[in-house]
């Protein structure tokens, strides 16, 4: 792969973090990883990613808001966002927030890499 | 008018003047006479046996009265023993009744009427009678009064009957004036003291057993005291074969017209309690029971003393059985009223404390026209509204519902009605400051005598509360899941990616694999330990093993740990507490790791974490200060209650189960300790424990 796509994931527990970067690595994906929610609109700017993944429970912010901003900037419109939750139940609000796709916590490693490659390809 | 067996002889005398054909004639007329005559005065004395009335004759010029025998005996005196003029035979009549008796003769003789006076007559065995005397003053011309003719029957039975009747009436009224039947039969003693006896005692059956006297009167003040000692001294024997004991246990009444000197000696315990008994004077004695609920709970002694010479007859024991069949009506009315009373009492206090509203209601709940007709004072400070407001406005219940249950409630309520049977409905409430309260209302449907619902009636209770935690616990629920599910999504990654590299050969990566799902497994294990605390707390099994520690090595202990934890934090740990503390060290740790947890959490930019221990009196004092977000005063109590967390949008974001400070205040309480929170929002926030030092 000569162009690896770019994927930023923003997820405040390291260890699902750190799953998530080793997956989409060992997949040919070249990952950002963000533990924290701060910064992340300017990340985002910056790295330019092809689609980004987003935890809907940061600490201290809501990842929905994050989403919201993201799709209300046009510089980052056009990137899409999947969020991930362990909270079922917001998956409807999810998409009011703008974002492209859901995914439940915790899922299969399939459909995590099933989803990313739609989005990306 | 009589004549006598005198006059025959002067008529004889007179006739030998006469000529003997006038003479046969005259005396032919006289025989019949005197045969009319004899059959009158026979007529006149079996009349006088049959009907016990005696006749007399008072020759007023010469103040001299002849009684018939009959006369002579009602009055009290043997044959030919009465006095013959007036001031002599009012020695029989009763001192009280003398004046009154004398002035009845002159005013009949006056007035030239018919004399009828009643009057008591004392006969030498000391007995009253009652004594109708009726006459016809016989006038001279018209001029002056010569004689007067007449007679006298007893009327003491009579007498007895009207007496008894009018104490009857009067008891009655006394014993239904008061619900308390120790003061009204305590006060019917002393009706029946002097009127229908010479005293009167009541003895109710106490409920430990034995007698209580709870009435007693006598006439001579004097022999109450004696009448009190010899009942202090001589109990009443419950098992003794007469008197007042064998009343109550055979529940019929005693009566002895004469007691004799002799049934006093024989009845007496002791040479004391036979002078006690002398020395009171039993003359005569009726004892009649007392019922409750068809059992003998007492009895009323009447008693004529010895000295008054007053005796009981049949009539007298009659009396006192209808004085005994009032006084239990009285006592049973006491006890039924005092049931009735406790019932209602104890339905008040329940209605008044009950925490919401108890109320009746006619009419459909869902129609216009619902009348309330009941509701307790409590709906005025749980709702702010006025009583008179509910009862006045028509359906004013349901105009405080919530508007977006309105519709439902109404609906509910009709379905309640209809369906006949009563059911629960749950709907909110605006109250007037215009808080909105969750009720729950619980009702029944009052039906007519065909099963048709016409009413309701019901509790509806404040539920607020209770849906707040239901509330708390499904966010619990939820909250509890997520976290469940964090580890577990990485567990199950690694895994995934675990199998995924197996299948592929490369084995390099799989041993670091393995440690991460070590690590989530140790995750999950120490939130379900978390878990498991809470049945802790309510099983009260939260402390186990007890021993003297030093806090302050504690504290730096859980700094240490809790410093591996966070790169961007500083923890600062002070100690300045030289004496040991008591209790479950293990627990107490759990708290302070908790409080530095909290601290790192709640300060997601990093900063400085400040541990302090010291002392403060009889305590030792833990604070965790930190410089992050902060918590608005309204949660500083709050936070401490079970799955509580804080609901600002913006705040809920942080992760977490809501236990943490729940459980660690119910620790710090089981030590005798507590917490509390100072803080501001977005100033910091500084956690206290204290918990009382060893002694």
């Amino acid at each position: 792969m000569n162009n690896p796509k770019r994927i930023l994931v923003v997820d405040d527990d390291p260890d699902i973090l750190e799953a998530i970067f080793l997956t989409l690595n060992l997949e040919g994906y070249h990952v950002i990883k963000a533990d924290k929610a701060d910064g992340v609109t300017e990340l985002a700017i910056s790295e330019m990613p092809d689609l980004i993944l987003l935890d809907v429970l940061l600490s201290g912010f809501d990842g929905r808001e994050i989403a919201k901003r993201l799709k209300n900037d046009p510089r980052t419109a056009s990137i899409p966002v999947i969020m991930i939750s362990a909270h079922p139940g917001v998956s409807k609000t999810t998409e009011n927030s703008g974002a492209d796709a859901f995914l439940e916590k915790p899922f299969n490693l399939t459909d995590l890499i099933s989803l990313v490659s739609r989005f990306t390809s | 008018m009589s004549l006598s067996h005198d006059s025959v002889v002067n008529l004889k005398k007179v006739s030998n003047k006469l000529s003997d054909s006038a003479l046969d004639g005259a005396i032919d007329r006289v025989r019949a006479l005197e045969r009319e005559l004899q059959h009158t005065k026979m007529q006149l004395k079996s009349a006088q046996k049959a009907c016990y009335f005696g006749t007399f004759e008072w020759d007023l010029f010469a103040d001299k009265i002849r009684w018939s025998p009959e006369a002579e005996l009602l009055l009290g005196a043997s044959v030919g023993s009465l006095n013959e003029n007036l001031f002599g035979w009012m020695e029989i009549v009763h001192p009280e009744d003398v004046e009154r008796l004398m002035f009845e003769i002159r005013n009949s003789v006056a007035k030239r009427k018919d004399l009828v006076s009643e009057f008591r007559v004392v006969h030498t065995d000391k007995s009253t009678h009652w004594i109708t005397l009726k006459g016809e003053v016989i006038w001279d011309g018209k001029t002056s009064p010569v004689r007067l003719l007449g007679v006298v029957y007893e009327i003491t039975s009579r007498k007895q009957t009207e007496e008894g009747l009018l104490f009857l009436s009067e008891a009655s009224q006394i014993l239904s004036s008061s619900l308390n039947f120790k003061t009204t039969l305590s006060q019917v003693a002393n009706l029946a003291v002097p009127r229908i006896a010479d005293w009167c005692v009541v003895d109710m059956v106490k409920e430990t057993g034995g007698f209580e006297e709870v009435a007693i009167a006598h006439v001579d003040q004097r022999k109450v005291k004696w009448a009190k000692k010899y009942r202090e001294e001589f109990p009443v024997n419950p098992n003794a074969v007469s008197g007042v004991a064998n009343v109550v246990a055979s529940g019929k009444s005693e009566f002895y017209p004469i007691i004799t000197d002799e049934i006093l000696v024989k009845g007496a315990l002791n040479k004391r309690h036979l002078k006690l008994m002398r020395k009171i004077g039993f003359g005569s004695v009726i004892v009649v029971p007392l019922f409750r609920e068809n059992k003998t709970v007492g009895a009323i002694s009447l008693v004529m003393d010895s000295s008054s010479g007053r005796r009981f007859n049949e009539t007298d024991l009659h009396l006192a059985q209808q004085l005994s069949s009032r006084a239990s009506l009285a006592i049973e009315n006491s006890r039924l009223y005092g049931e009735v009373e406790l019932g209602r009492k104890r339905v008040n206090t329940i209605i008044s404390e009950l925490p919401g509203v108890v109320w009746e209601a006619w009419g459909n709940p869902s129609g216009p026209n619902q009348r309330i007709d009941f509701v307790n004072d409590r709906v005025e400070s749980m709702l702010g509204y006025s009583v008179s407001q509910w009862l006045s406005v028509p359906n004013f219940w349901l105009t405080i519902v919530h508007p977006e249950d309105r519709q439902r409630a109404a609906a509910e309520a009709a379905e309640i009605f209809h369906g006949g049977i009563g059911g629960t409905s749950r709907f909110r409430w605006i109250t007037k400051d215009g808080r909105i309260i969750w009720v729950e209302a619980q009702s029944s449907v009052i039906t007519d005598n065909q099963g048709k619902p016409v009413g309701m009636r019901g509790v509806t209770l404040d539920i607020s509360e209770r849906i707040e935690l239901e509330k708390r616990k499904d966010e619990f629920m939820s909250m509890a899941s997520h976290e469940l599910k964090t580890p577990v999504t990485s567990l199950k990654v690694y895994v995934d990616l675990f199998k995924k590299q197996l299948q592929v050969g490369n084995t390099s990566q799989l041993e670091s694999y393995l440690e991460k799902i070590d690590k989530q497994i140790f995750k999950l294990t120490k939130l379900i330990r978390d878990l498991l605390d809470i049945s802790k707390v309510e099983a009260g099994k939260l402390i186990s093993e007890l021993s003297k520690f030093d806090l302050g090595e504690l504290a730096l202990e859980m700094v240490d740990v809790s410093a591996q934890l966070s790169d961007q934090h500083e923890i600062l740990c002070i100690c300045q507490l030289d004496e040991a503390i008591f209790g479950d060290q293990e627990r107490i740790g759990q708290v302070v790791l908790n409080l530095i947890n909290n601290a790192i959490k709640y300060s997601p930019l990093g900063g400085k974490i400040i541990v302090k221990v010291y002392k403060e009196g009889a305590n030792a004092i833990l604070s965790v200060q930190d410089f992050g977000v902060g918590i608005d005063a309204v949660h500083h109590t709050k936070i401490f209650d079970r799955y509580y967390q804080v609901t600002d949008p913006f705040e809920r974001t942080y992760p977490g189960l809501g236990i943490g400070l729940y459980v660690s205040n119910e620790i710090a309480k089981r030590h005798g300790g507590q917490m509390w929170v100072e803080s501001e929002k977005g100033e910091g926030s500084i956690f206290y424990l204290a918990l009382p030092l060893s002694t």
